[in-house]
C-alpha cells in the first residue's frame, strides 16, 4: 500500500527528515566518539583527554585519532586475558538469565493464555503488579533469599532472581492469547498433546514475540547493575556492566576498548531482531 | 459430569504449565516481600511488634527524604517529556517518511547500550574541563559545573531521556500501526484536516498504548539509578542520590528494617500511580467505540 506522505515531497517532509537526521547524529555521537577514541594510542589518549586535560583546564575538541593505533585493543585481546574472560563470563550469565527467562515465560505463557484453572486472573493480576515494581522494591528481599541460600558473591546469585521475570511472562501470555484457537484445535484433532501443541504450533506462531523478548531481555541483563553492586561484593567478579566502570577509571585508553566489545554483542542482537521487536509489541497489545 | 473432569483436567495441565515461573516468584519475590513487610513493623534486634514507628522513622531521615524527592521529581519531569518526545517521533516517522527503518533502528541503538559503555564520553562531555566548557570558553562564556553542582538532576535527565525515547517511539509505532487507515481516510473526506484527524481519531485509539508506554517510562525511569551510579559512585551530587543508593547503603549496613520500610512506601505509591493510569484509562476508553 502507497503512503499518502512519501509521494509529494513537501517542506514538512524536509524538515521532519532534517530534524530526524538531527537526533540521529546526537543518538550517534557517543558512540561514534568511544570507537574512535578506542584506536588512539594510550599516549594520545591521555594527553586529550585524561590529567594532562585537567590540568591545562579544558579538553581540545580532538576526536579523530592522529595515527591509528591499536594498542589498547592488543591489551584487551591479547595480553591481559582478564579483560576477555571478564567479557565471556558476562556472557554467560547474560545468555543463561535469557534463555531461562525465555523458556519459564513461554511456559507461563502457555499456561496463562490457553487453560483455565482457579484463581487464574487474580494470580495474573499478581504478576503484572510484580511487573511493574523497580528494584527498589524487589531487590531487598531477593537479597535476604539469596543470603540465605548462600548465594552471595556468586554468578547464581544475578542469574536466578534474572530467569524469573514477570515481564517475560506478561508479554508472552499476551502474545499467546492472540493465537487463534482454531490453530490449535486442529493440532489436537492431529493427536497432539498439549506439550507438542506449544513446541510445534504455538512457539513457531509466536517466533516474532519471543525474539522481541529475547532481545528486551538480554538487554536488560547486560547492562544490569543494581544487581551485582548488592550481591556482589567482590569486586573481580562484578560483571563487564559494573567492572567497566572501574576500568575506565584506571586506564582511560583500555576503557575505550573494552566499552567497544562490551557494544558488539547489544548491537548486534539489535540488528538481528529490531523487526521482530516492533512485530511482536504490535502482537502483545491485541487482546 | 464428563464434562466437569475435562475442566478438572485443563486446570491441572494448566498449573503444570504455570508452576515453575510461579514457584519462582513466590521463592525470589512474594515470600520475601511477606516477610519484609513483617519486618517493616518490627524493631531491629529484639523483633518486637512495634506499629509504625519504622515508617515515622524513615520520614524523619534526611537522606530517605532526599533520595524520595529526588525520585518523585525525577519521575515527574522524566516521564511526561519522554512520552511527548516518544510520540511526537513516532507520528513523524510513522507518515512522513521514507527510510523510517533505518532511523527506527538507530534512535532504539541507545536503548540496547549500557550506560557503563558510554559514560566516559559524557564524562569528558560535562567534566569542569570537558567539551562543552571549552566550547563556552572560546566564546568567551563562563566555564558551567555540570556533575557537582544540582544542574547534575538535569544532565541526569538528558541521559534518561537520550536512552529512552527511542523505546517509547517503538511502543508509539506499534500502537499507530494497529489504526486502521480507513478511519483518518473517513475522516479526511468528511474534511476533518491533519490535527483534528489527530486529536479526535488517532488520539483516543492510542488510549491503550498511552497507559502501556506511562508504565513502561515509570519502570525504566526508576532504573536510571545506572546512569547515576556511572556519572556520580556510591555517593554522588545531592541531586541525584536515588532511592536506589539509599537502600543500597543500608543493605550494606544490614539494616534489614530501614530497606523493608523504605521499599514498602515505593511499593505504595508505584501501585497507586499505576492504579490512577489505569483508571484514567478506563475513563478514555469509552471514547473507543
Amino acid at each position: 500500500m502507497k503512503r499518502h506522505g512519501v509521494r509529494k515531497k513537501t517542506v514538512t517532509y524536509w524538515l521532519v527528515w532534517t530534524g530526524c537526521l538531527l537526533i540521529a547524529v546526537m543518538v550517534l555521537l557517543p558512540v561514534v566518539f568511544t570507537i574512535f577514541a578506542s584506536f588512539m594510542s594510550p599516549e594520545e589518549v591521555a594527553l586529550n583527554y585524561g590529567e594532562m586535560s585537567l590540568e591545562n583546564g579544558f579538553t581540545p575538541l580532538h576526536f579523530l585519532p592522529d595515527r591509528i593505533s591499536l594498542s589498547a585493543y592488543r591489551e584487551v585481546l591479547i595480553e591481559t586475558p582478564r579483560y576477555l574472560m571478564q567479557f565471556w563470563i558476562s556472557l554467560g550469565i547474560c545468555v543463561a538469565i535469557c534463555v531461562g527467562q525465555v523458556f519459564l515465560s513461554i511456559l507461563g505463557g502457555y499456561a496463562f493464555s490457553r487453560f483455565r484453572f482457579r484463581f487464574r486472573d487474580a494470580i495474573f493480576f499478581g504478576v503484572i503488579v510484580l511487573m511493574v515494581l523497580p528494584y527498589q522494591v524487589t531487590l531487598a528481599p531477593s537479597y535476604m533469599v539469596i543470603r540465605a541460600l548462600g548465594l552471595l558473591n556468586t554468578n547464581a546469585s544475578l542469574i536466578f532472581p534474572g530467569i524469573f521475570s514477570a515481564f517475560g511472562l506478561f508479554l508472552m501470555r499476551q502474545i499467546m492469547a492472540s493465537v487463534p484457537d482454531s490453530i490449535l484445535e486442529a493440532a489436537s484433532l492431529d493427536g497432539a498433546n498439549t506439550f507438542v501443541a506449544l513446541w510445534r504450533v504455538m512457539v513457531p506462531c509466536c517466533s516474532s514475540g519471543i525474539k522481541a523478548l529475547v532481545l528486551l531481555s538480554f538487554v536488560d541483563a547486560w547492562s544490569m547493575v543494581e544487581q551485582p553492586i548488592v550481591f556482589i561484593t567482590d569486586a573481580f567478579r562484578q560483571p563487564l556492566s559494573v567492572f567497566l566502570l572501574r576500568v575506565g577509571k584506571e586506564d582511560m585508553a583500555l576503557g575505550f576498548a573494552c566499552s567497544v566489545l562490551f557494544i558488539i554483542p547489544v548491537l548486534f542482537l539489535l540488528l538481528l531482531f529490531e523487526k521482530q521487536l516492533v512485530e511482536g509489541i504490535v502482537q502483545s497489545e491485541i487482546k | 459430569m464428563k464434562k466437569g473432569s475435562l475442566a478438572r483436567r485443563e486446570a491441572r495441565i494448566g498449573w503444570c504449565y504455570a508452576a515453575l515461573p510461579l514457584c519462582g516468584f513466590a521463592v525470589f519475590f512474594l515470600v520475601p516481600f511477606l516477610i519484609s513487610i513483617l519486618r517493616s513493623f518490627q524493631k531491629g534486634l529484639t523483633q518486637e511488634f512495634v506499629g509504625l514507628e519504622n515508617y515515622a522513622e524513615l520520614l524523619q531521615s534526611e537522606a530517605f527524604r532526599t533520595a524520595a524527592i529526588n525520585t518523585l521529581r525525577f519521575i515527574a519531569f522524566a516521564v511526561p517529556l519522554n512520552v511527548l518526545i516518544g510520540l511526537l517521533i513516532a507520528l513523524a516517522l510513522y507518515r512522513l517518511i521514507a527510510r523510517a527503518s533505518f532511523f527506527r533502528t538507530v534512535f532504539l541503538i541507545p536503548y540496547v547500550i549500557p550506560v557503563s559503555a558510554t559514560v566516559m564520553f559524557f564524562q569528558i562531555l560535562f567534566e569542569r574541563s570537558g567539551f562543552i566548557n571549552t566550547v563556552l570558553r572560546m566564546i568567551g562564556a563562563e566555564p558551567v559545573s555540570f556533575l557537582d553542582s544540582s544542574n547534575a538532576f538535569y544532565i541526569l535527565l538528558l541521559l534518561y531521556l537520550w536512552k529512552n525515547f527511542g523505546y517509547n517511539m517503538v511502543l508509539f509505532l506499534a500502537g499507530l500501526s494497529r489504526i486502521p487507515r480507513d478511519y483518518s481516510d473517513a475522516a479526511c473526506i468528511d474534511g476533518a484536516g491533519t490535527l483534528q484527524t489527530f486529536w479526535y481519531i488517532t488520539m483516543p485509539l492510542l488510549a491503550p498504548t498511552f497507559f502501556f508506554v506511562f508504565v513502561i517510562s515509570i519502570m525504566n525511569s526508576f532504573k536510571v539509578f545506572r546512569e547515576a551510579y556511572a556519572l556520580g559512585g556510591e555517593y554522588p551530587h545531592e541531586s541525584i542520590y536515588m532511592l536506589q543508593h539509599f537502600m543500597n547503603n543500608n543493605l550494606l549496613n544490614l539494616n534489614y528494617q530501614r530497606v523493608s520500610t523504605a521499599s514498602l512506601y515505593v511499593f505504595v505509591v508505584i501501585v497507586l500511580l499505576v492504579l490512577l493510569l489505569y483508571l484514567r484509562r478506563q475513563k478514555k476508553g469509552e471514547y473507543q467505540l
